[in-house]
């Protein structure tokens, strides 16, 4: 059978069978948990799912607090989306391809939000020109702002409305990780190795 | 679908039975992992109105699944992606053959997707000179060590951390005798890095497909399904049909439950959209998405009044976690691609000669039912499962005798009381080699109870003089002022004197 008579028949065998169904729910959003400081909340979560979570008061103490950190001081390739408070040496757009990310050591990204219940980070990757590049680099950092936190995942998916359709969007929480060796938990499993997540209180 | 050897679960469950160590070790780190599910699902203080929503959506969505199907296909071509429609398992696989000889792809990268393991698709593959890498870490131990997955969502549940160091050794050349989780998975980091970046193309399942956006959602914890769909130009996603969902905003509902009920996460490191192929910064198209929508007896699990509910599963695995025989006898017990409760549910649908054992895999505890995100009624199922098997002959010959047996015995109440009586003095004068034999399976890993003096018509004789608990006489327990001729009090004394 070719794709086109098994589409076919695939919705002829559910059309031939109608089945009574409710009418799709809506969520009431009075019923959802609202958190008395999202903030607070969020960067314990985020603390809580294996990332570390930095308050700043300003986006130019970002490179101050990176330079603390012993695998950003030693790293050799930087990439930075958020050029004004991170000076990077590794232009993204420059490659074709992006297998030349391999010898990535460090990611500096601006998150659009964020999202308390879960320390989610909405990610529009389109700025990145390598979508890969978020997953091949062996540090990641998130830069967010504290008005942009949002209580729960209800409130997500409506702020990103009709973005979603952008190519490819995703949310990150806390660094990659696995349990798969006796439910150890393994923090660094093929995406990064460490997520640091600054929360800017300036706008 | 072709005929499969008949799975007899308690044969296929005695070997891992036998081991009590290892099925000690088995059934707690299952528990620890649906104590974590617990912890979760109690931070939410609107968890449950969270699982009727989903249940909803889910079941409105499968009512309406011809439009939404469609629905999902125009948007997603709208939006760039290839999509193709497989009947089955075998037209799964020749799709994806086809995309891959038609763009020379010798290496394929692939993340965790039970769908391409319910198609076979690794030995067909293979079969075909094609190299496949799994790349989630569990599933790869499996994949090294030529075995299935165990669990859906934790494939290598069933094997110890110093078996993994053995496998790791032999073809990852990790130190011999090494055991440590971290430095195992370092390895394996290590090793499978170059086969990401060898790939040239990635194979992904789809966790939800939102009919209104024609995109598809990824949730994974390491990170290997965004590498396998982001480095390699072209991104295969193999999806079965109820993997829809209406509207992205549904996505919050499940999004919510899913990684909560699978292994006590808030929601899962990452949760991609995928929409269409790759794209640079301007927009330029730099790869393809092919999105394969399969059947596969999904179409006729709908036309079920009785299982239909099943097709709302969101594969979490919850079920399993909780479940009393599945965390004492191992996913492989069930021999079937999916284990546990659903699994039982699910299989005999495809083929009830084959797995007609697994429905009886169960003690209708109900706990699976309870944990469901998308409240299935799983152990009414698994009784339904057991009434249609019955119907269709398929009950196994000591059962369909027992069963006769028990039919006799209940229409006849000088019999009952008859049978009642010898059974209890039997079991209390016969010696023991007369009982625990090898032909008596309710003996063997067990003591029989000790048979009580009186049968419970006798007892009733006894006390129903006694005048029955009033309304009053309730309130005042509830109270915590025991009434003297309360019935249960009486029943209480009774047994602590015998």
């Amino acid at each position: 059978m070719n794709s086109h008579d098994s589409r076919q028949a695939i919705l002829d065998r559910i059309r031939t069978h109608q089945v009574e169904g409710p009418s799709l729910p809506n969520i009431d959003h009075e019923a959802l948990v609202r958190y008395p400081d999202p903030v607070a909340h969020f960067c314990q979560t985020v603390q809580s799912v294996g990332a570390t979570c930095h308050r700043v008061s300003s986006p130019f103490q970002v490179n101050e607090v990176l330079l603390d950190l012993a695998p950003f001081r030693d790293a050799r390739r930087v990439a930075s989306l958020c050029p004004d408070w991170v000076t990077g040496n590794t232009d993204l757009r420059m490659y074709d391809d992006p297998h030349y990310l391999k010898g990535l050591d460090w990611l500096i990204v601006r998150g659009e939000f964020g999202v308390a219940e879960n320390g989610a980070i909405w990610i529009d990757t389109m700025p990145l020109h390598h979508r890969a590049s978020l997953f091949i680099t062996q540090y990641l950092a998130i830069v967010v702002r504290e008005q942009d936190i949002l209580h729960q995942m209800h409130a997500a998916y409506e702020r990103i409305g009709q973005g979603i359709r952008r190519s490819f969007g995703l949310f990150v929480s806390g660094p990659s990780k696995t349990a798969d060796i006796e439910q150890s938990l393994v923090i660094g499993a093929h995406g990064c190795r460490t997520l640091n997540v600054f929360v800017v209180e300036e706008t | 679908m072709s005929h499969l050897p008949i799975i007899q679960h308690p044969d296929a469950a005695a070997i891992f039975v036998g081991n009590r160590a290892r099925t000690q070790w088995h059934d707690s780190a299952l528990w620890f992992v649906r104590e974590k599910r617990d912890r979760m699902a109690k931070s939410i203080p609107e968890w449950e109105l969270l699982r009727e929503t989903a249940s909803g959506i889910k079941q409105h969505t499968i009512a309406n699944m011809a439009d939404y199907l469609e629905k999902f296909e125009s948007a997603a071509i709208a939006a760039g992606a290839h999509v193709h429609w497989a009947i089955d398992a075998a037209e799964h696989n020749q799709i994806v053959l086809s995309i891959l000889r038609e763009h020379g792809v010798q290496r394929v990268v692939k993340s965790k997707s039970m769908l391409t393991e319910e198609c076979h698709l690794n030995p067909f593959l293979e079969s075909q000179g094609i190299d496949v890498v799994d790349t989630d870490l569990g599933e790869r131990i499996v994949q090294l060590r030529r075995e299935t997955p165990s669990h859906i969502v934790l494939p290598a549940i069933h094997i110890k951390k110093e078996e993994v160091g053995e496998t790791f050794h032999e073809h990852l050349g990790t130190a011999a005798g090494a055991s440590d989780p971290k430095y195992l998975t370092e390895a394996a980091r290590g090793h499978l890095r170059g086969k990401f970046l060898a790939g040239e193309a990635g194979i992904t399942g789809v966790n939800f497909a939102i009919a209104e956006t024609g995109g598809i959602v990824v949730c994974t914890n390491e990170g290997n399904a965004d590498l396998g769909a982001s480095l390699p130009p072209i991104h295969i996603a193999s999806m079965g049909i109820e993997k829809l969902i209406p509207r992205a905003v549904d996505l919050a509902v499940f999004t919510r439950l899913l990684a909560r009920s699978a292994t006590g996460q808030p929601i899962t490191t990452y949760t991609s959209h995928f929409h269409g192929p790759r794209r640079d910064e301007a927009g330029n198209q730099t790869g393809q998405l092919h999105i394969i929508l399969v059947d596969n007896g999904r179409t006729k699990i709908r036309d079920s009044d009785e299982f239909r509910a099943a097709l709302g599963c969101i594969r979490c695995g919850a079920c399993m976690n909780t479940c009393p025989v599945y965390r004492r006898s191992g996913g492989h017990s069930y021999s079937s691609v999916v284990p546990g409760p659903i699994g039982s549910v699910l299989s005999p649908v495809s083929d009830p000669s084959g797995y007609k054992s697994l429905p009886h895999a169960c003690s209708l505890c109900g706990s699976c039912t309870d944990v469901c995100p998308v409240k299935i009624p799983l152990h009414h199922q698994l009784l339904a499962w057991r009434k249609e098997l019955a119907s269709m002959g398929l009950l196994a010959r000591n059962k369909r005798w027992a069963m006769w047996a028990g039919s006799q015995l209940f229409q006849r109440p000088r019999l009952f009381a008859a049978v009642g009586w010898l059974g209890r003095n039997a079991l209390r004068w016969t010696p023991r080699f007369l009982i625990y034999h090898r032909f008596n399976v309710w003996g063997q890993q067990r003591e029989l109870p000790v048979p009580p003096q009186n049968s419970f018509r006798h007892w009733w004789r006894m006390h129903q003089h006694l005048t029955p608990p009033t309304v009053e006489g309730l309130a005042d327990r509830e109270a915590g002022q025991v009434r003297s001729d309360d019935i249960a009090t009486h029943a209480a004394k009774e047994t602590v004197s015998q």
